[in-house]
């Protein structure tokens, strides 16, 4: 396991500076820490000091997540984006040159243990991952585990749409076997073991539930989809109230521009409402 | 001071009209073209090597210095990295209304654009919640369209708010096509935690913590710490 102290420590300026909340709550707890703090410190203070002097910033920042999961304290948000980029090799090398997984830097494995579950927030909250289309790597575990994590979800909801029909079907009915909507991960293929198991809580190999495909898992896969038009006029009609759309908002206009965003997507909607002008 | 051409045929002007007991028109080019040619200075012209010599030497170019001052390091990159969120070239929109803990979870506000109040900007600002990419700068203040997804997420928040003895968590993870609004759903979600008082800790870009190499150069030492300045770890310390 790595840790980044600059990267740390400005994750630290910037949770001091955004919560202004952290001046009025002062630490409760006990830390061993390399430099002496005062029992009353505010966590503002406790944040500006990791911030200032990065060699200490990773005890800092263990410090404060003891501290703000304690009993007593108001909810966390957690968000990250960028969710490819962290479930792949990180672009270090270890001493003996051999790359570090970005699971092996103590920020996404920190982030990754929240949101699997395996670490708690005692005091509620909320923990939130976006993906990213644009700019993203391609990790087909990833993809794979995502659409497995959906297609459960979908089975437990009772959403679920008409899949694909599967190849393997005549042989799976001619062998007696039932045939599962959530799809296995490819044998034959590399799959990294560590994406797999990144939102599975790990299960005891000696209960009885060890032969379960999937170990119970409580994240929420949430797709986002176009806007709906009465949505999408709403927004548009603002965006003619600033003066940024020139045109009258009528509801063949709506439509249009809706059409062209690929059924309302947002980024798409803007850049044919005021991305290019005449 | 020498007299250039033209001045000094203007001068014998009228002589040049009755040149040989001919007159002459008034502006003609034999006048320029029977002119002395002007003596050029020398450009850095190599003379031919004399005679005898087998060597050519040439001479070096100096070159000039550039006069303009570069920008310091990590202007151009803080240009690039700049969010502007208010212009005001766009009008105002008076009946929008902003944001409040109370408002956020009425189901009367769906499909509405609402704005952000001045405090929790400053918080999402500090939090980088917005991206340079996303097109804040078109309007004159900051504000979101609240769909039913954000809807769900604010009374999900609500229900998490209020429960004291069994606290919950939500786990989420977005998906989608590009431009579906992934990174606005987060940054309603920090909006709507801002609001509410919950503390708040975002990481704006994984691709940041993992592809340092990209944006530092590895000599760089790193400066001193000022709010909101992404700098970046040349090699992770490994923790015993």
């Amino acid at each position: 396991m790595y840790f980044q102290k600059t990267y740390t420590a400005s994750l630290l300026s910037r949770i001091a500076a955004a919560n202004p909340s952290l001046a009025e709550m002062t630490i409760t707890q006990e830390h061993t820490l390399p430099i002496p703090i005062q029992s009353n410190l505010a966590l503002s203070r406790l944040c500006a000091l990791g911030a200032s002097d990065p060699n200490i910033s990773h005890q800092i920042f263990l410090a404060l997540m003891s501290e703000l999961t304690s009993v007593g304290r108001p909810p966390l948000l957690l968000t990250l984006d960028g969710l490819p980029h962290i479930m792949k090799n990180s672009a270090y090398m270890s001493a003996t040159f051999q790359p570090i997984h970005a699971h092996d830097l103590y920020i996404p494995s920190w982030f990754l243990s929240h949101l699997r579950g395996t670490t708690a927030l005692p005091n509620g909250g909320a923990v939130i991952a976006a993906s990213t289309a644009s700019n993203a790597p391609r990790v087909p575990t990833l993809a794979f585990r995502l659409k497995q994590l959906e297609i459960e979800q979908a089975l437990v909801k009772g959403t679920l749409e008409p899949q694909p029909e599967d190849p393997a079907l005549p042989f799976l009915l001619a062998t007696g076997q039932t045939p599962d909507p959530v799809p296995r991960p490819d044998p034959y293929f590399p799959h990294d073991q560590r994406v797999l198991d990144a939102f599975s809580i790990p299960t005891d190999p000696n209960s009885a539930s060890a032969g379960s495909a999937v170990s119970s898992v409580n994240i929420e896969i949430d797709r986002l989809t176009g806007l709906r038009k009465s949505e999408a006029k709403g927004l548009m009609e603002y965006w003619a109230l600033s003066g940024v759309l020139r045109c009258q908002v009528s509801e063949k206009l709506v439509g249009e521009r809706w059409s062209v965003a690929g059924g309302g997507l947002v980024g798409e909607l803007e850049r044919g409402c005021f991305g290019m002008r005449a | 001071m020498r007299r250039s051409g033209i001045q000094r045929i203007f001068n014998n002007l009228s002589e040049a009209n009755f040149l040989h007991g001919f007159p002459r028109a008034a502006f003609s080019t034999t006048i320029f073209a029977q002119a002395n040619p002007t003596k050029s200075a020398k450009t850095g012209h190599q003379a031919p090597p004399k005679r005898g010599q087998t060597k050519l030497v040439l001479k070096k170019k100096i070159p000039t210095e550039s006069k303009t001052k570069p920008p310091a390091p990590g202007e151009r990159k803080a240009l690039r990295k700049r969010i502007v969120l208010s212009n005001t070239n766009a009008l105002e929109v008076p009946v929008m209304e902003d944001m409040t803990e109370q408002n956020i979870s009425d189901a009367r506000i769906e499909g509405k654009v609402m704005g952000i109040p001045g405090s929790t900007v400053d918080q999402l600002r500090a939090i980088e919640a917005f991206k340079p990419t996303q097109s804040w700068a078109m309007f004159r203040r900051p504000s979101t369209l609240i769909r039913s997804e954000s809807l769900d997420l604010a009374r999900i928040f609500r229900e998490i708010g209020s429960s004291k003895t069994h606290p919950q968590v939500l786990k989420k993870i977005l998906v989608g096509d590009r431009g579906s609004g992934k990174s606005l759903y987060l940054m309603q979600a920090m909006a709507m935690a801002f609001l509410k008082g919950w503390i708040v800790i975002n990481i704006p870009e994984g691709m940041h913590i993992c592809y340092p190499i990209f944006n530092q150069s590895s000599h760089q030492q790193p400066r001193t710490l000022r709010t909101h300045t992404l700098i970046m770890d040349p090699y992770p310390t490994p923790i015993p």
